[in-house]
């Protein structure tokens, strides 16, 4: 009597058990011995792992049409389709990357900064929109906010709940410079992504609630940034909206391997884990940005204007649906540098918070 | 005008290649990182690369070889960026699979895709709700489990039961098709 199952069979299941990442390294060894050994058990895997990817992308598909349709339920009356990410093709393959990468590509190629998924339709609605806003410009220190290094009130009243929670008072890595109109936030070593060193992550902001946000207004969030500096690689800023840490959307330039080039990028942070990135190519170290994250008819896009070349981009991201009906959402601005040593300081300039209110015409 | 010419048949050339290889890349980006929305991403960056290298591919060598030696690159600096430690291909593996990815029939890939919906709209109900937890979420087993107050090695056990018919019920798919 056998003791062990038969070889293909004990192949399959070790296969199985990477695919659930419950495989353990004694079981590796294994699996990678019969792939070096045996072209069958190759074939096999690479057979067997294109239908899990081909699984994956499929039940994507299905998910997201059900949204898109419930979505255009609800949405009969608006002039514009909300923007289908996952497309349905006739194979029903939806490849979002694919269609991103496309769409890179045709910007690279021209060689210009045009929008990867310009937002449709930026038409305002029909109904008169009341805005409320908040504005800082750093001219002065204002009381009973956020404080810098010297004990400076820096305008910005709260960080994103979760991140900071380790930073003293006098906040060393915030620099208020009245003189010259800005905030300094040095990018700490840190990233939303795998939550790496959060409490020590630079997220200050607003609540949008003080701005009279219930969960269900658009807003927008705009903030300009001089002579921005070397960060090493994948460090970044830019503007973020969020509940907590963990649930979060971002976005703004990161930096490249090349250090002193910087690409565009809008991602949703679910479960502490960055999910839908889009990138595109903008922007050099000592460029000056205006960047402006918004929420526009339930929709987030964002804008980058490179303020020395004249280019500009949008890009529109997947909707992140947790934010939905939120009414504890913070925003504000963001310096990571997770490979860095807290030595580069990021130049924001004016920051504008505006939350839009329906009223009568 | 001959440049902007030049880089409209490069570009055509490029997406062309890019077009044949891509459910075949995508699949050996997502073996290696095992997570859709890390595959998703290495492969934006891998097209990304791919391209700014185009000149220095030799066309008389596979596309899809220099795609996933492209990729392998990309994935080695997403795995440098996470914290956690997941266990991983030795190199000479990851190379040997290459291989097996390209020496995939591109019309069974295609049959496959075309074959995989009705296949999954014939799986029992809660099967493919499960399905849709452990995939489209991509929540481990262990939560899954946890949820469903099920033992990870039975939730791991009925994905295997699951994708397997799944694969047999495609294959059939396909030795029809051939058949025809």
């Amino acid at each position: 009597m056998n003791k062990n199952p038969p070889l293909t069979e004990r192949a399959r299941d070790l296969i199985d058990r990477y695919i659930d990442s419950t495989i353990d390294a004694s079981e590796l060894s294994e699996l990678e011995q019969l792939l070096r050994e045996d072209d069958e058990v190759r074939s096999y895997f690479a057979a067997y792992m294109q239908l899990h990817t081909d699984t994956g992308f499929e039940l994507a598909a299905r998910a997201s049409e059900a949204k898109v349709l419930a979505r255009l339920d609800e949405q009969t009356d608006q002039a514009s389709p909300p923007r289908i990410y996952y497309k349905s093709t006739s194979t029903r393959l939806a490849l979002r990357s694919m269609v991103a990468a496309s769409l890179i590509l045709g910007m690279l190629i021209g060689g210009g900064m045009v929008g990867l998924l310009a937002a449709q339709d930026r038409s305002r609605l029909s109904i008169a929109r009341m805005p409320r806003s908040q504005s800082l410009d750093f001219i002065e220190a204002i009381a009973g906010t956020i404080s810098d290094e010297s004990g400076l009130g820096t305008g910005l009243t709260h960080r994103l709940p979760g991140t900071g929670d380790s930073l003293p008072k006098h906040d060393p890595f915030l620099r208020l410079i009245p003189s010259s109109s800005c905030l300094e936030v040095t990018a700490t070593s840190s990233d939303l992504n795998t939550q790496y060193q959060v409490e020590r992550a630079q997220f200050p902001g607003i609540r949008l609630a003080d701005l009279g946000f219930t969960g269900k207004e658009d807003f927008e969030i705009t903030v300009t940034v001089s002579d921005i500096p070397v960060l090493e690689f994948v460090g970044q800023f830019g503007v973020y909206v969020g509940s907590s840490s963990q649930w979060a959307v971002r976005g703004g330039l990161v930096s490249q391997r090349e250090q002193t080039t910087f690409r565009q990028f809008l991602v949703n942070t679910r479960e502490g884990r960055d999910k839908d990135a889009y990138f595109v190519g903008l922007g050099s170290a000592g460029d000056d940005m205006r960047i402006t994250l918004a929420r526009r008819q339930g929709k987030y896009t964002m804008g980058v204007e490179n303020r020395t070349s004249g280019a500009t981009s949008t890009l529109e991201i997947r909707h992140p649906e947790f934010l939905d009906g939120r009414s504890d959402l913070v925003a504000g601005i963001f310096a990571c540098d997770p490979r860095g040593k807290d030595s580069q300081a990021i130049r924001f300039g004016h920051i504008n918070v505006t939350v839009w209110h329906d009223g009568k015409p | 005008m001959q440049q902007a010419q030049s880089t409209e048949i490069k570009r055509a050339q490029f997406t062309g290649l890019l077009d044949q290889s891509r459910t075949r890349l995508f699949g050996y980006i997502h073996t290696l990182v095992r997570n859709l929305s890390d595959a998703d991403d290495v492969f934006q960056q891998t097209a990304m690369a791919m391209w700014r290298r185009f000149d220095s591919y030799d066309p008389s060598r596979s596309f899809l070889h220099w795609a996933c030696g492209v990729a392998r690159f990309e994935v080695a600096t997403l795995r440098r960026s996470q914290t956690r430690d997941r266990l991983r291909f030795t190199d000479e593996t990851e190379l040997l699979l290459i291989d097996s990815f390209a020496q995939l029939p591109e019309a069974d890939i295609t049959e496959r895709q075309a074959a995989l919906p009705g296949c999954i709209g014939r799986l029992p109900e809660a099967d493919r709700h499960l399905l849709e937890a452990c995939y489209y979420r991509e929540a481990e087993v262990a939560v899954v489990a946890q949820k469903l107050e099920r033992s990870p090695q039975s939730v791991h056990n009925s994905l295997k039961r699951i994708r397997r018919a799944l694969f047999e019920c495609v294959s059939k798919a396909i030795a029809r098709v051939a058949r025809e």
